[in-house]
C-alpha cells in the first residue's frame, strides 16, 4: 500500500479489499494502476475454477500500468507422495503460546481430488494446558486448487499476457524438478 | 507423432507385435466412426491397428502418420485384405488434406507426442481447420496415475511384459525404464524389446524410446480453448463413464460449432 495517502487509506469510498473476502482476487477494482501487483503465499490457489483463475489474472492485468509486472508465488504440487498423507491428521506445527504457556498444535487432514486438482483441508488447532489436557479445539475448512507450470502458462496466455518468466524459488533459481515452488513474473507490454 | 524424433521409435514391423495385447479402444473408435455420418480422418494411424478395421466396416476413413515405414506396413496389411487405404505422410501439427471431415480422431495417446504447448495448440488448430461445421475431434490421453509414478520412480529396468509374436510365434520380452519430469510433465520411456529364438536365447534386441508430455484435465481445456474450440466433453474411459480418478483414461470430444 506504499504510495497511498493516509486519506486514501482511510477513505470509506475506496475500501481496499481483503484478500480473504469472497471474490476479492477475481473481482476487485482500484482507482489507480500499478507497476507491480503481487499475489504471494499461495493466495492464487484459492481460485478453485479455471474461470476464477482467469478472472483473477485479468483483473490484475487490468490494474497494471504499461510495462508493469504481476508476480505470483505458488507451491507446485508435483510430488505424488502428497497422496500418501491423505485422510490422516498430520501434525504440521507445535508451538507454545507465550501468553498462556499453553501448547498449540496444528493438525491438517487433507483429501485430494487429483483429477480436479483440488486439495481439501480440515485444519484443527488444539490448545493444551501445561499438564496436557485439551483446553480448546478450533476447526476450519479450506480448499486450494493446485496449478501446474504448463497450465499456468496457458492461463497467462488466455488472460492476455504475452511475456512471462517462471522461476523455481525466490532467488530466481531455474524451475526444474528439484523445486517445489514457482515464482512467476508476467509483464503487461 | 509430433515433435518427437522417430529415430529411436520401434521398427514398424515390430510395432503391431509389441502392442498386440492392447485391445481397449477398437470398439469405441469403430462405433464413433460409424456414428460420424461423414468422412473420418485418423491422425497418427500408424500401421492401421484401428484404421483397417474401420475401413473394413465400410467407413470412409483417411489417415496420416509421420512415419513412412508405418504407413508402408499399413498399406501392405490393407492390400492383403483387398482394401485400398487412403493414407499419407503428415505431421499432426501442420498437415493439409483436400477435404473436410465429420470426425477426426487421434487415438492411442498420440497427442502426447506433442512436447510443447505450441505443438499441442498447432495440432488442435490444424484438426479444427479440417473439421466440417459440427464435426468432432476425438482423442484419448492417460491421466497421470500418481501411485504408479511413485512405484515406477523407484524402479530401474524391469520386465514389463512377455508376449508371443503373433506371426512368428516366437517369444518376446519387453524391458522398460520410465522417468518422470514432474515440473515439465515429461515421461521418458526407454524400452528394449528382445525377440527370443525357439531355445529361449535372445535372437535380436530392438530399442523403443519415446517421450510423452502428459496433460491434466484443466490444462487440456485451456488448450482446446486456445485452439478455438468452445464446446467439449471428457469421459473417464472408452465406456463413457465420468472422469473421476487419476487412473482413468481421458477420452475427449471437442466440437467445431
Amino acid at each position: 500500500m506504499e504510495g497511498l495517502s493516509a486519506g486514501e487509506l482511510r477513505s470509506p469510498a475506496a475500501p481496499l479489499p481483503s484478500p480473504y473476502d469472497d471474490g476479492a482476487l477475481r473481482d476487485f477494482s482500484l482507482p489507480r494502476r500499478y507497476t507491480l501487483v503481487t499475489i504471494p503465499f499461495n493466495a492464487f490457489l484459492h481460485n478453485l475454477t479455471t474461470e476464477d483463475q482467469l478472472a483473477t489474472l485479468c483483473r490484475c492485468r487490468d490494474h497494471l500500468a504499461p510495462g508493469g509486472a504481476l508476480v505470483v508465488h505458488v507451491s507446485l504440487f508435483t510430488s505424488p507422495e502428497i497422496l500418501s498423507s491423505t485422510n490422516t491428521p498430520i501434525l504440521e506445527l507445535e508451538t507454545v503460546d507465550p501468553g498462556t504457556g499453553h501448547t498449540l498444535q496444528h493438525y491438517d487432514t487433507r483429501s485430494i481430488d487429483a483429477v480436479n486438482q483440488i486439495q481439501h483441508s480440515t485444519n484443527e488447532v488444539r490448545e493444551l494446558d501445561r499438564d496436557g489436557p485439551l483446553v480448546s479445539s478450533r476447526r476450519t475448512e479450506t480448499a486450494v486448487r493446485w496449478v501446474n507450470r504448463a497450465e499456468f502458462e496457458l492461463l497467462l496466455r488466455v488472460a492476455g499476457f504475452t511475456r512471462w518468466e517462471l522461476y523455481g524459488g525466490f532467488r530466481r533459481e531455474p524451475l526444474d524438478v528439484e523445486h517445489q515452488q514457482m515464482v512467476a513474473f508476467a509483464w503487461k507490454d | 507423432m509430433g515433435s518427437e524424433t522417430i529415430s529411436d521409435y520401434i521398427e514398424p514391423e515390430l510395432y503391431d507385435a509389441i502392442y498386440s495385447w492392447y485391445r481397449e479402444d477398437p470398439a469405441f473408435y469403430l462405433e464413433t466412426a460409424r456414428a460420424a455420418g461423414g468422412p473420418v480422418l485418423e491422425v497418427g494411424c500408424g500401421t492401421g491397428r484401428l484404421l483397417i478395421p474401420t475401413l473394413e466396416a465400410g467407413a470412409e476413413i483417411d489417415g496420416i502418420d509421420l512415419s513412412p515405414g508405418m504407413l508402408e506396413v499399413l498399406r501392405r496389411k490393407a492390400a492383403a485384405r483387398g482394401l485400398q487405404a487412403r493414407v499419407a505422410v503428415g505431421d499432426m501439427r501442420d498437415f493439409t488434406m483436400p477435404r473436410r471431415y465429420a470426425l477426426i480422431t487421434i487415438p492411442f495417446r498420440t497427442f502426447l507426442h506433442n512436447l510443447t504447448a505450441e505443438d499441442q495448440i498447432a495440432t488442435l488448430r490444424c484438426c479444427r481447420e479440417h473439421l466440417e461445421p459440427g464435426g468432432a475431434l476425438v482423442l484419448n490421453l492417460f491421466h497421470l496415475d500418481f501411485a504408479r509414478v511413485i512405484a515406477r520412480e523407484k524402479e530401474e529396468r524391469t520386465l514389463e511384459r512377455e508376449l508371443v509374436h503373433p506371426e512368428s510365434g516366437l517369444p518376446m520380452k519387453i524391458f522398460s525404464r520410465h522417468r518422470y519430469d514432474r515440473v515439465n510433465q515429461i515421461l521418458d520411456a526407454d524400452k528394449e524389446i528382445q525377440v527370443l529364438d525357439e531355445h529361449g536365447a535372445v535372437a535380436s534386441t530392438h530399442a523403443h524410446r519415446f517421450r510423452l508430455r502428459w496433460i491434466y484435465k484443466a490444462e487440456m481445456e485451456l488448450l482446446l480453448r486456445l485452439a478455438g474450440f468452445n464446446r467439449w466433453q471428457v469421459w473417464g474411459g472408452f465406456d463413457r463413464r465420468p472422469l473421476a480418478r487419476d487412473t482413468d483414461e481421458m477420452v475427449w470430444t471437442a466440437w467445431k460449432d
